[in-house]
This record gives C-alpha cells, structure tokens and sequence, in this order.
C-alpha cells in the first residue's frame, strides 16, 4: 500500500504527536525508490491535483496528495524561483515541512501583541535561526511565526494540516508592510485564474523537478536540468 | 597551543541575537572544517594553561569545554550523546548556536502550554536558539555537535570532569567519525 494511503488521520491538536507520525511518513516516503516520483509524475494524470497546484511569484506548489476532509493533511511539493526576501508569517494551518534539496534560511519568531494591521516590525523577536539544508525536517501549529528566505531551485515537501482560521498574517521586515493571506474560498475568480497551474508549465516542472532528483521521466528518458528529456535511455 | 584562526576571531556580540547567531554558524562551520584544529582541541582540551578540564557528564551524555573566552563571547563546546536521551522541557538559560555532526538532535519549543515547533536536527544541521525559549532536548545515542554559547554566570556548565569521563566523550566523538 503507498506509503500516504497509511498515513491519518492526524491528530493535529497534539502538535507534538503530529510532528512524530507525519515526520516519519515524509521520511519514509522520501526513502522510498519510486514513490515521490510517482505522486510528482501523478499529477499531470489527476486534474484534482492539477487544479489545486499553484505557480506563484516565489514559488510553484505542486499538490501531490490530498486527503484533507478524511484524514487531515495535504502534501505539496514547493520549489522556489527566486531569494525571497524577510516576510514574518504565521499560516492558516499546522504543517510539517521537509527539505528535499537547496536551503532554508528560516527564522522563527516571538511577538507578544496581536497579529494585526498595527504590528510593526520591532514587535517580531527572532528567537531560533536556522539554516535548513537537505534532509531537515520541522512541524509546527498554524499560530507559529516563521519567515523563509530561500534560494533559487530549493525544493521541498509541505504537509498542511486542516484550516484552523479564515487568513494568516504577513509583515515584510524591511518596509513593514503588513498583508494578510487567505484560502482560495476567499480569492477571486482572477486570482485563482492568475496562479492556476496549466498542464504545459507542469510538465516543463515535472521535469526539472525530475532532473534535480536524478529520476527518469516517464517515457523512460533522461530529464536534463532545464527541462524536458537530455537524451533518450539506451 | 600556538595561535589559529580562532585567536582572531572577532568577539560575538550575543546581546545582538541575530548577529550572533550568523557570527557563531561561521565559526562552528569553519572549525567542523578544520579537522586539524577541532581534534587539537579536543584532545588537548584537559592540557589548557590555568584552565580546569571543565565540561558536564551524565549517563545520557557528555560535554567538554574547548575554549571559553569571555571577553570574546567565545565558549566553545562539543556535546556527545552516550545513551538514547528524552529530554524535558526547561528554559533555556543561554542563547547558543550548535552544528550537529552526528546522529539525531530533537527539539520541541513550547510557547506556553502549546508546542510552537518540533524538529529533528541531522547534519549539518546549524542553528541558533535564544535564551528565555522553553524547549526539550532529545537525542539518540552517539550523536554529537558542536556548540557556542552565550557566556556569563554559568557558562561553563557543571564543573569538572574526570579523567574517564574526558575519554568516553573522546572515544564515543571518534567512534561515531567526527573526529
């Protein structure tokens, strides 16, 4: 059986408990051969999946496996474009995160007064800094405050549990612009249409995600790194 | 000793957190590099002019003092695991930066009564965490990393170590192939 059909339904009110089920899952569908390759490669057959993936300023959001409403949790695969800068941020939802390649420069805040439009810069106190390479892994509840700076082509795994409120807050460090994030419920018809992601940049994802972890692509070619196949398999 | 690099390193301002903690990640970097350097350390830590063998030992684990320089901000550690380890939560009474050599280091922050965030750290695991934070440190069995922590009162840990103990956390570094 693969190894997400096994995994929930999560209990994400013990954080701690969620960190240890959901962490080993990843870990070892990470491990395994043939299975992270074959949610990614998945995708372009499920227009579920497709229809829920994202291509963002940042980053693409590929979703993998979605089994939100049943057993709590949904897996996206993130690989970032550019250096992003310092954005404090809580989320929506609890999520564990796994580091397939590239780094997270990730920061971890305290602040002691409410998360709204008068926040301000100074009340973000960093307290864990963390430089998150291949292989790191983290969970937290949807209440943390993190903030990402990544490098181009950082890849990684994003396993988010179930909505615990309607937006998340964001603040950018240097100008201290306060925004908030909210669902797709919540977004307009050109919103979503602006970030879907279509099948033709899918494809071309698929494969320089498949070059960056040195798998074949499913017609059985060699996938170079800037996409699509480098050679045919002797 | 004759001089190295780490006699020019520049002091480390912990009262700047952030600073600090990019200061303290190159320093533990550089010296995981050094080889040389980090098992001169190590294996002269207990020959030091004026200076005790100074460290911490348990049955779950061992820490030996490298260097400790206070005007500097420089209190160099190499912490290693002797036995599978569950630790409690308790504050953190030094900010620190470590770099995780080997096996498994598992931290889980708490913010109140809440879990705020639990990870397992793996090399090359390099991170920095504040004093004040409330936190449980587990590791598994042979693991070790380096630390640089804050100093003050209290910053060279338990005291003394002995001569045996001195050697286990040598022999279980050299075994688990960080030395």
């Amino acid at each position: 059986m693969p190894i997400l059909d096994e995994l929930g339904p999560v209990d994400w009110s013990d954080i701690d408990g969620a960190a240890r089920v959901t962490q080993e899952a990843i870990r070892a569908l990470v491990e395994h051969p043939t299975e992270l390759r074959d949610l990614v490669f998945g995708v372009g057959e499920d227009p579920e999946l497709l229809g829920l993936s994202e291509t963002l300023r940042l980053d693409d959001k590929l979703v993998l496996y979605e089994a939100l409403e049943d057993r709590g949790f949904r897996l996206r695969l993130h690989v970032s474009k550019n250096l992003s800068s310092e954005v404090p941020h809580n989320h929506r939802f609890p999520v564990t995160v796994r580091i397939l390649r590239g780094v997270y420069y990730h920061k971890l805040y305290v602040c002691d007064v409410p998360l709204d439009e008068a926040l301000s810069v100074s009340d973000m106190r960093p307290v864990f800094v963390r430089d998150e390479r291949a292989g790191a892994m983290y969970t937290m509840p949807d209440e943390t405050i993190e903030s990402n700076m990544t490098a181009h082509g950082t890849m990684s795994l994003l396993l988010r549990g179930p909505t615990m409120k309607e937006k998340a807050l964001g603040i950018h460090r240097e100008s201290g612009k306060v925004f908030w994030k909210f669902g797709k419920k919540d977004e307009t018809p050109e919103q979503l249409a602006k970030v879907q992601m279509s099948s033709a940049y899918f494809a071309d994802l698929r494969d320089r995600i498949a070059a960056a972890m040195g798998w074949d692509l499913p017609d059985g070619s060699i996938a170079s790194a800037n996409g699509g196949a480098a050679a045919a398999r002797a | 000793m004759e001089g190295t690099w780490l006699d020019a390193q520049r002091p480390i301002e912990w009262h700047e957190f952030e600073t600090a903690c990019a200061d303290a990640k190159e320093v533990l970097e550089r010296l995981a590099g050094d080889r040389s350097l980090f098992r001169r350390l190590v294996f002269t830590a207990h020959e030091r002019e004026g200076v005790p063998l100074v460290g911490a030992f348990s049955t779950a684990g061992g820490e030996v003092e490298l260097l400790a320089d206070e005007d500097r901000g420089l209190h160099l550690y190499l912490h290693v695991g002797l036995a599978t380890h569950e630790g409690v939560s308790a504050t953190l009474e030094r900010s620190y930066a470590a770099k995780v050599l080997s096996g498994v280091y598992r931290h889980v922050w708490s913010d109140g009564s809440r879990v705020a965030y639990a990870t397992d750290e793996q090399p090359p695991g390099l991170y920095g965490m504040r004093r004040g934070l409330d936190h449980s440190l587990s590791w598994t069995d042979s693991s070790s990393c380096l630390v640089l922590r804050e100093g003050g009162s209290g910053a060279t840990t338990d005291g003394g170590l002995n001569d045996g103990q001195y050697r286990q956390i040598q022999n279980r570094a050299d075994l688990a192939g960080v030395l």
